[in-house]
Parts: structure tokens; C-alpha cells; sequence
């Protein structure tokens, strides 16, 4: 052991502030999805956005574009979100350890390298096929990573570790993923645009496909409260207060791994929401994870709206997708956790 | 600008030449006039290009070079495949055929010990990046390099250069110009049964899956090929500045996409993608069913080619969809 | 486990150590010997293995320039310049692997895994999308990339306000990693603004290869590999007392922070000029320290070692790439990804069944 991070302990909130919060975060996420269905790149005034919901007319151009654009990409950053927020919260509190994340851990590359090898092996060309594999791709990264990160082990690994199994995975697969790209223009072609992270071009079909993952991993998340506040006290405690620590374990991971995979199918490889959504409720919160795990499901599709729709417009005509808007918003976020952090050698 | 006006001085000399072949091109420069002479010199955007006798063992690394070649009669030794055709190479559009596959050589990243041990005596490089750095690798080699004509960096070469260039360095240049004239004619043909086209707006475009539009640029061979036909790239793509071969298109301002006519292949291969999608009927031209959704992938990599067998085949399959578009309301 | 705990100093590490040296002192010499012969074998099959035939007895005299033209041209201007830049890229790789490895004491921390190659195919990357560069640009831009990232990571590492010993170990990694996914994101946006054949242009580059490196790019490698390695060894002689922590080491009389900046200089120069020749090829850095470790025991002086395994690594990968693999050679990055990747997640298995590290 070199380096051991300390856990994050923020001080406890009042109870009323809870309320508070929520309704807060809940009124957050009512504005991100008005500004999603009414922000893009063709004006339209708000009077247009509620008729083409409350009286649609298939004929009408303006109308279409908000239930065919605006409205699937909505509900696609919600859904993703919806998984994304939580995901995060369950990694790091199954692995105590503050950077741990879908993103981090390589989960998105191994979502991308089962899509690509649809793609490039198996010749398959649609984005609706590319949910199952990602989801199938990112559910076998996430138990590689359980398996040798240490996910669900008895000790926590240090977050440098953790960052680099995660890094060093996705450079990995990564050139697994190239050695096919390499001679299928193609396949590089589709995945390119894949890879970035979207929440453009989904259709309902998709979120259809989804959301029942997506359901019940979230339903399976919230009632990991209670254990992962167990966990956070250490094994013994926790078995000292007669749970069954493997069990809980390894129900509280499969929900990480569905909600991850789900996420990743919906939207493609979207980093840092699952990072910087657990610190940020956190902050509000206090770490209570009974608290902690809906607060982020409602805070994830927050940001994952407002991050796509300043992509829709920061660089018009052209759209920065998602993934790329997280990154770029999330990373110093990230440094500066980091450099908050006291970590001891 | 000077491009389309060559196209435009070439297009008139060959209707004025009518059926009879066999005539240099203007504007057209450099183009030795015998067939069989050597040396030969060839202008290239790295200097001019000695070939200095019959070239036997050709290596054909340009996009379309080793097609060209071979509609010339000549077999390359070794070739890329740009597109992806997989085999030999070559796609179904091209009728010529090896009877010795070439070896099968790098496209972005050629390996030069590959191509030394062709023993070759003449390389085409007529249609590719066309950075000096790639142009003296090649060089290295101490065989004459055909590189890219001036002003055809990135792909930009256009059919007649490339034509005219592989036909010189082969010492086939009458050979050049009557296919030259071959296809002019058949785009003349097509102008004169479908006076309609002069003069329509077009935006040729593709769909990528991630539901994006693009409409490609006037540079682009695509869009050449359809002006070639007399249609006129739509000024609306032209206005949006770009370096790419396409301009983006929201799917919330698809009418950057109307035009006279509105040709769309999707990148996956998959048509639906685009005619199931809404949107796409929103678009006016294609709400007046004058939206052409292309789905055959040969074709589409035809008309990708920008060579003379290519467009022969895009112009057999494409003329009569398009002429029918133009017509209506 | 959630509480702090120091484990820098070790009252017996510097004797352990010492012991440990001198019982493998052997060991380490055979191993280095066994690394040497099979570079040298690597290297020689690399200038006589190739598409184009070339007799065993034909291979010396076209070295000393009296052979004929045609075999002359491909050994000394396509062969040497590859061999050699194999040489020297999988040597700064594996040196700048095991330098960051053991100087941030986590055998994962490999420069390509903490955000340096990351930020120097950011801005390789950037050169030739945005602004159409090519070669030596393009070569430039990855140093400078590779160099500013460093930079940016060592300057947001230090302590801010706190005070006290300003680089960290865990907080360089993890900011490092940071940077790294948001360069990459960068880059993963440029390719989809890009052209197709621009695109995979950016591919082929960020795999990592030597094919086509001509003396143009080798001359300067190895001038700065000549410069580099020996300062290396030199910055490298802090490590033993660095590795004894901090304060033990400040109390040996180090001046701890400028020698580990020395150490980390050296090992992102190397990485950059590994980079810019031959694009980040992915996992030599990482392995070759480990490896290193394995074949000469845990001794001290697995430095070259790992310079050695990094070089037959290049060596041995691409020829591979070359000869193995379908009719087009790929780039050499694809199988040292490839043959890292299985060899990646063993370690990191390993790691945790020892305990976490």
C-alpha cells in the first residue's frame, strides 16, 4: 500500500435542508428540460414547442423537429442521465473510493469494442443494433474491471490504481477496437460517430429498448441505500451489523453494471457525469447514500441536458456532441477535486 | 473557379468535336501529342516528371489510378483498393479486368519495401493526399512518381486531370483523349435528351448514423460528375464555408437541403434510415418527390470514383431518377 | 482502509535493497546479456527480413555501400532507418515507463497512461485536421504537446494553498488521467468534424507506426536518444533514495523536488521523441518496466533493462505487423496493443490479488 485515499466526509446536512434540495435539483431538472425541447438550432418560439406536444400536426416542419429531434434526444439525456447519476454513486460507494466511474473504469471502451466488432465482424449497420452490444460490451468491461480492479473485493484499491486499470483498459481495448477500424473504412466511419457520446439521432425506438434496463436498474440502485452506508463503515462493521456483505455486494454491482451498460447503449461512451454528479450531491447532501442515490438521479440528466444543449449551439453549424461537452466541463471539474483532496503517501 | 471554367471550355470543345474523337482537350496542358513517344514529360504539383521509355511493371497507389490505368490497357503490378472493393480491387463498375491480380498495397500508408520489390518502373499517385512529405517517400524510390496535378491536394483531382496525366506518363494519350471524349459525349447525350437538368439546382449529400446530414461541396467528384450532367451545386451548400468535402446539415434546418433535386445515400448502406426519417420528408423538394435516396452500394462507390468506367456506370443508373426528379412540379 | 497510512519509509529498505542487489547482481547481469542478444538478433532480422529479397550475403556489403543499387536503396535507406528507429523508440518507451513507474511507484502509471500521450496526440492531431500540417509539423506538435501536457499536469499538481512538498505521486496520476480523457475527447471530436480519409489518417497515426520512417525522422531520434539516455541514468541515480520517502530522502541531503522534475523531464522528452517519430504506440512504456523487473529480479538496476525489453518489444512487434498479418502491413502499435491488452489485465489481476497497490 503506497497511497491510500482518505473518504470523502462532508459534513452532515440539517433535516428540512434535504427537502429543500431536492425540490431544488427537481426545479434544475424541469429547466434543463424545457430549455432542451426549446433551444436548437432553428428558432422556435415557445408557442410552437407546446403545440407541436399538446396539438401535433405531422405536417408541420416546425412541429416535427421538436418530436422528432428535441423530444428524443430529451428523453434519451434523461434516461442516460437517469442511469449515469446513480452508476456513479454505486461505484464509488461499492469501491469506497472517490473517482471510481463508469467512464474511468473502462466500461465505455469495452461497450465500444463489442460495437465495433458488430460493426466490422459481424457487418451489422444500425444504431438500434449497436444498443445491445454496447450494452453486452460494457457489461463485460464492468465485470473484467470488478474482477481485477477490485470492485467487490474486500479492500478498497487506491484511486491512482483504479484510474489506471481504467485508463490503461481503455487503451487496450482501444487498440483491439483500431486493429478493426484499421482495414474497414466503413466500420470506422459508423463508429467515429459513435464514439463521441450523443444524445442525437436516437430515436423513441431506442429509449423504448432502454428504459426498462434503465427501470430497473434504477429501482435496484435506490434500494442499495442502506448497503452501501453499511459498506462505507468497513466489512466488518457492516457484518457486525449482521448483513450479508457478499450479497449485498454483488446485487448493488449488478445494478452498476445495468445501468452503465444501459447508459452507454442509449447514448455511447458519455465520461465524467458518473464523477462529478456523486461529488456535486454529495456537497448538497451529506453521505447518507439513501439520500445520495435519488439526488443524483435527478442531478445527472441535469447536466446531460444542459451540457447537450450548449453543444447544440456553441459551434453552429456544427454540433459538439455530448460526450465531448461533458469531458471538457468535467475534467477540471475532476482537477479540481483532485487538488482539493489530501492524499498521504 | 478555373476548374469548372476548364470543364466548361472542355465540355463546349467536345460538343463542337461532336462524335469524331481523337481531339486534344483545351486547357489541358502539357499533354505530349504522339502515342508511343518517349520520354514523356508529365506536369505535377512537385515539378515535371520524366518517364523515360514504355513503362512495363506500373504501380497504381492514387485513388482510381489503377482503374484509369486499365481503362488505358495497361495492368498495374500493384494497387490500392481506396474503396474497399475487397479482392482485386476493383468494383463492378469496371469492365476492363486483371488477368494477374496486382499486389494488394497500402492506401493511407504505403510501404515502400512492398512497392520496391515490385520492381516498378512507373508509379501513379495522381489522386491522393498529396503532401510533399508522401510525394518524397515515393520519390525516394528513384522511379519517376506521377503525383497530384497542381490545385488537386486532398483527393481534388479531377477526372480529366487524372486522365490525362496517367494516359501521358502511360504513352497513351490518344488513347486518353478518346475516352475522354467517350464519356463527354455520353454526358453531352444525357444534357441534350434531358434539357431540363441545365441549369437545376442540386445538393448531393450523405447521412451518417448518428442521423447527421452533409451535403457535399462543388470540389467534390460527386458534385463534378452532377455538373457535368448541367445541374448547378445548390448556392446554398456553396455559401457555408468549409475546408471539408461537405458542409453539415442540422436536422432542424433540413431545408439547407432543397434543391431542384435532392440526391442522399445513406453511409450505413441503409435506406430507410433516410426515407423513414420524418424530417427528410420535410424537406421540399423531397415532399414534391424530387428526393433520390440512393441504396446501392456499388453505385454509390461508382460515383465516389470519379473515373471514367465509374462514371460511365453512374451515368447508365443515375441519368434517368434524376431527369424524372427535374421534371416534376 | 480508509484511513491514512505511511509507508514511505522503511527504517530497512536501503539494507534490503542493498541485499537484494547483491544476491541478483548475477541474475541481473545474464538477463541483461540474454535482452542485448536479442535485441541485437531483432534488429538484425529487421534489416534482412522484408518484401524485398535479399540474400543473406548481399545484406553486408549493401550496408558498407557495394552492393547492388536497387538492394543497396532498400537496406540502407528503407531498413536502417527502421531498424534503428525501432530501436530507439522502444528504448525511450521502456526507459520513460520504468522511470515514471518507479518515480510515482505504481506499475501502471506508464507515461502513455497518464495523459502525455494523450495530450501530444491531441496536438499532433489538432496539426492535421485544423491545420493541415504534415511530417515534421506534425512531429512538432506531438513534442510540444506531450511537453506542455506534462507541464500543465506537474503545475496543477503541486500543493496549492497547503504548502509542503509541491509534486505528489497520486494527485499527478489522477490529474494526469483527467487531462488525458478530456484530450481524448478532443480528439475523438476532431475526427468527427474531419474527412474520412483525414479521419483515418488521425487513426493511423494514433496506433502508433514505423512504417515509411525515413532517416529524416531517425537522424534527430537519435541524436536526442544519444542526449537523452545518459541523462536519464544520471537523473536516475536519485531513485533509490527517493524511493526510501520524502523526508528520509531530504535527510540523505536530496534535493527531492528538483530531482524528481530532472526525472520527469527526462522521461517525457523521451516519450515525446519517441512519439513524434512513431505516434504513442501503445503499451511498451507500460510493460517494458514490469517485464524488466520480472527477467533481472528486483534489483536496482532494471533501468536498462527496461530500455532493452522496450527496444526487442518494438523490434519483435513489428515485424510482426510486417510479416504476420494480411497483405498490407499494419501499423506496429496494433500488435503491441494487442499482445498489452491480455499481458495489461493479468497485471492488474495480479496487483489485486497481492493487494491493492
Amino acid at each position: 500500500m503506497t497511497a491510500v485515499a482518505t473518504v470523502p466526509e462532508p459534513p452532515r446536512t440539517r433535516r428540512g435542508a434535504g427537502t429543500a434540495t431536492t425540490l431544488l435539483t427537481a426545479a434544475a431538472l424541469l429547466v434543463a428540460v424545457v430549455a432542451s425541447l426549446a433551444v436548437g438550432p432553428r428558432a422556435l418560439p415557445p408557442s410552437v414547442v407546446l403545440d407541436a406536444l399538446t396539438a401535433f400536426d405531422p405536417t408541420n416542419a416546425d412541429h416535427l423537429v421538436v418530436t422528432e429531434v428535441r423530444l428524443p434526444r430529451t428523453l434519451i439525456g434523461l434516461l442516460a442521465g437517469l442511469a449515469l447519476g446513480p452508476a456513479g454513486v454505486l461505484a464509488q460507494g461499492l469501491t469506497r473510493n472517490p473517482i471510481a466511474e463508469p467512464g474511468i473504469l473502462g466500461l465505455n471502451t469495452g461497450a465500444a469494442l463489442a460495437v465495433v466488432l458488430a460493426i466490422g465482424v459481424l457487418g451489422i449497420r444500425s444504431l438500434t443494433a449497436y444498443v445491445w452490444f454496447g450494452f453486452l460490451g460494457a457489461g463485460l468491461a464492468a465485470v473484467v474491471v470488478a474482477g481485477v480492479a477490485g470492485i467487490g473485493g474486500r479492500s478498497a484499491s487506491s484511486p491512482a490504481t483504479l484510474a489506471l486499470a481504467g485508463a490503461a483498459l481503455t487503451a487496450g481495448l482501444g487498440s483491439v477496437t483500431t486493429a478493426v477500424l484499421l482495414t474497414d473504412p466503413d466500420a470506422f466511419e459508423d463508429y467515429r460517430f459513435w464514439q463521441v457520446g450523443s444524445l442525437a439521432g436516437r430515436d423513441l425506438g431506442i429509449a423504448g429498448q432502454a428504459a426498462p434496463f434503465v427501470l430497473a436498474g434504477l429501482a435496484l440502485a435506490l434500494l442499495c441505500g442502506p448497503t452501501l452506508n453499511a459498506l462505507a463503515l468497513g466489512d466488518d462493521v457492516a457484518r457486525s451489523f449482521g448483513r450479508h456483505v457478499g450479497r449485498d455486494r454483488a446485487v448493488c454491482g449488478l445494478a452498476l453494471v445495468v445501468l452503465a451498460g444501459a447508459a452507454t447503449a442509449v447514448a455511447g461512451p458519455i465520461a465524467f457525469v458518473g464523477l462529478t454528479v456523486p461529488h456535486l450531491v454529495r456537497a448538497l447532501a451529506g453521505p447518507d447514500h439513501r439520500r445520495l442515490l435519488p439526488l443524483a438521479a435527478l442531478a445527472a440528466p441535469t447536466l446531460l441536458l444542459v451540457a447537450d444543449v450548449v453543444g447544440r449551439v456553441v459551434a453552429s453549424p456544427r454540433e459538439v456532441q455530448v460526450g465531448i461537452v461533458t469531458a471538457v466541463i468535467g475534467a477540471p471539474v475532476f482537477i479540481w477535486f483532485v487538488r482539493r483532496k489530501r492524499f498521504v503517501r | 473557379m478555373r476548374r469548372s471554367l476548364v470543364a466548361v471550355v472542355a465540355v463546349l470543345v467536345a460538343l463542337l468535336a461532336g462524335c469524331s474523337g481523337g481531339e486534344q482537350p483545351a486547357g489541358a496542358p502539357g499533354a505530349p501529342a504522339g502515342d508511343g513517344t518517349f520520354p514523356v514529360t508529365v506536369p505535377t504539383a512537385f515539378g515535371d516528371v520524366t518517364v523515360p521509355q514504355a513503362p512495363q511493371r506500373v504501380v497504381a497507389l492514387g485513388w482510381s489510378d489503377a482503374e484509369t490505368a486499365l481503362a488505358l490497357g495497361v495492368q498495374p503490378v500493384g494497387a490500392s483498393d481506396w474503396l474497399a472493393v475487397g479482392g482485386d480491387g476493383l468494383g463492378p463498375w469496371v469492365t476492363q479486368r486483371y488477368t494477374t491480380p496486382p499486389q494488394k498495397l497500402g492506401t493511407l500508408e504505403v510501404d515502400l519495401e512492398q512497392v520496391a520489390a515490385l520492381q516498378p518502373d512507373l508509379i501513379l499517385d495522381t489522386r491522393a493526399s498529396g503532401t510533399r512529405e508522401r510525394h518524397d517517400q515515393l520519390a525516394q524510390l528513384g522511379v519517376p512518381v506521377v503525383g497530384i496535378p497542381a490545385g488537386g491536394e486532398n483527393y481534388l483531382t479531377p477526372w480529366r486531370d487524372q486522365l490525362r496525366m496517367v494516359g501521358a506518363a502511360l504513352g497513351k494519350s490518344q488513347e486518353a483523349a478518346r475516352l475522354q471524349s467517350e464519356l463527354e459525349n455520353r454526358f453531352a447525350q444525357a444534357r441534350q435528351q434531358n434539357p431540363a437538368l441545365n441549369g437545376a439546382t442540386v445538393v448531393s449529400g450523405a447521412k451518417n448514423t448518428l442521423g447527421e446530414y452533409a451535403a457535399y461541396v462543388g470540389r467534390t467528384g460527386r458534385v463534378e460528375f452532377l455538373r457535368e450532367l448541367g445541374l448547378v451545386n445548390s448556392p446554398a451548400v456553396e455559401a457555408v464555408p468549409t475546408e471539408n468535402f461537405s458542409v453539415p446539415v442540422s436536422r432542424e434546418r433540413m431545408n439547407l437541403l432543397d434543391a431542384r433535386v435532392t440526391i442522399m445515400q445513406a453511409i450505413s448502406g441503409n435506406a430507410a434510415d433516410i426515407t423513414g426519417d420524418p424530417l427528410w420528408g420535410t424537406v421540399p423538394s423531397v415532399a414534391a418527390g424530387r428526393g433520390i435516396v440512393l441504396d446501392d452500394q456499388a453505385l454509390s462507390n461508382a460515383f465516389a470514383s470519379s473515373s471514367v468506367p465509374g462514371q460511365l456506370y453512374a451515368l447508365d443508373r443515375m441519368v434517368a431518377p434524376i431527369a424524372a426528379a427535374v421534371a416534376k412540379p | 482502509m480508509t484511513g491514512t497510512e505511511r509507508t514511505g519509509a522503511r527504517p530497512d529498505g536501503a539494507a534490503a535493497l542493498q541485499e537484494a542487489r547483491a544476491r541478483s547482481r548475477r541474475r541481473v547481469g545474464v538477463a541483461g546479456a540474454v535482452l542485448a542478444a536479442a535485441v541485437v538478433v531483432a534488429f538484425l532480422a529487421t534489416i534482412s527480413l522484408g518484401d524485398y529479397p535479399i540474400a543473406p550475403g548481399e545484406l553486408l556489403p549493401s550496408l558498407v555501400g557495394s552492393g547492388p543499387a536497387r538492394v543497396e536503396f532498400v537496406v540502407t535507406r528503407l531498413r536502417l532507418p527502421r531498424a534503428l528507429a525501432g530501436l530507439a523508440v522502444g528504448a525511450a518507451l521502456g526507459l520513460a515507463g520504468a522511470l515514471f513507474q518507479r518515480l510515482l511507484r505504481n506499475p501502471l502509471a506508464s507515461p502513455d497512461v497518464i495523459g502525455v500521450g494523450a495530450g501530444a496526440s491531441a496536438a499532433a492531431v489538432t496539426a492535421f485536421t485544423v491545420f493541415g500540417l504534415s511530417g515534421a509539423g506534425v512531429s512538432a506538435a506531438a513534442v510540444l504537446g506531450a511537453a506542455g501536457t506534462a507541464t500543465a499536469i506537474v503545475l496543477l499538481a503541486r500543493r496549492g494553498r497547503a504548502g509542503g512538498s509541491g509534486l505528489h505521486g497520486v494527485r499527478f496520476v489522477l490529474i494526469g488521467v483527467g487531462l488525458g480523457s478530456a484530450l481524448l475527447a478532443v480528439v475523438s471530436w476532431l475526427m468527427t468534424t474531419a474527412s474520412l480519409t483525414t479521419a483515418q489518417q488521425t487513426l493511423l497515426w494514433l496506433t502508433g507506426s514505423l512504417n515509411n520512417v525515413t532517416w529524416a525522422a531517425t537522424t534527430p531520434l537519435l541524436v536526442a536518444v544519444a542526449v537523452l539516455l545518459p541523462a536519464a541514468f544520471v537523473a536516475a541515480r536519485a531513485l533509490p533514495r527517493l524511493e526510501l520517502g520524502d523526508e528520509t530522502a531530504a535527510a540523505l541531503g536530496l534535493p527531492v523536488e528538483r530531482a524528481r522534475l530532472a526525472l520527469l523531464a527526462v522521461g517525457v522528452l523521451l516519450v515525446a521523441a519517441a512519439v513524434a517519430v512513431a505516434g504513442p504506440v501503445s503499451f511498451v512504456a507500460l510493460v517494458a518496466g514490469p517485464v524488466a523487473a520480472r527477467l533481472a529480479g528486483p534489483g536496482r538496476s532494471s533501468l536498462p533493462h527496461a530500455a532493452l525489453v522496450g527496444a526487442l518489444l518494438l523490434l519483435a512487434a513489428d515485424l510482426v505487423a510486417r510479416h504476420l498479418i494480411g497483405d498490407v502491413p499494419l501499423p506496429v502499435g496494433v500488435v503491441t496493443g494487442v499482445v498489452g491488452a491480455p499481458y495489461l489485465l493479468w497485471l492488474l489481476a495480479r496487483s489485486r490479488t497481492r493487494g491493492a497497490t
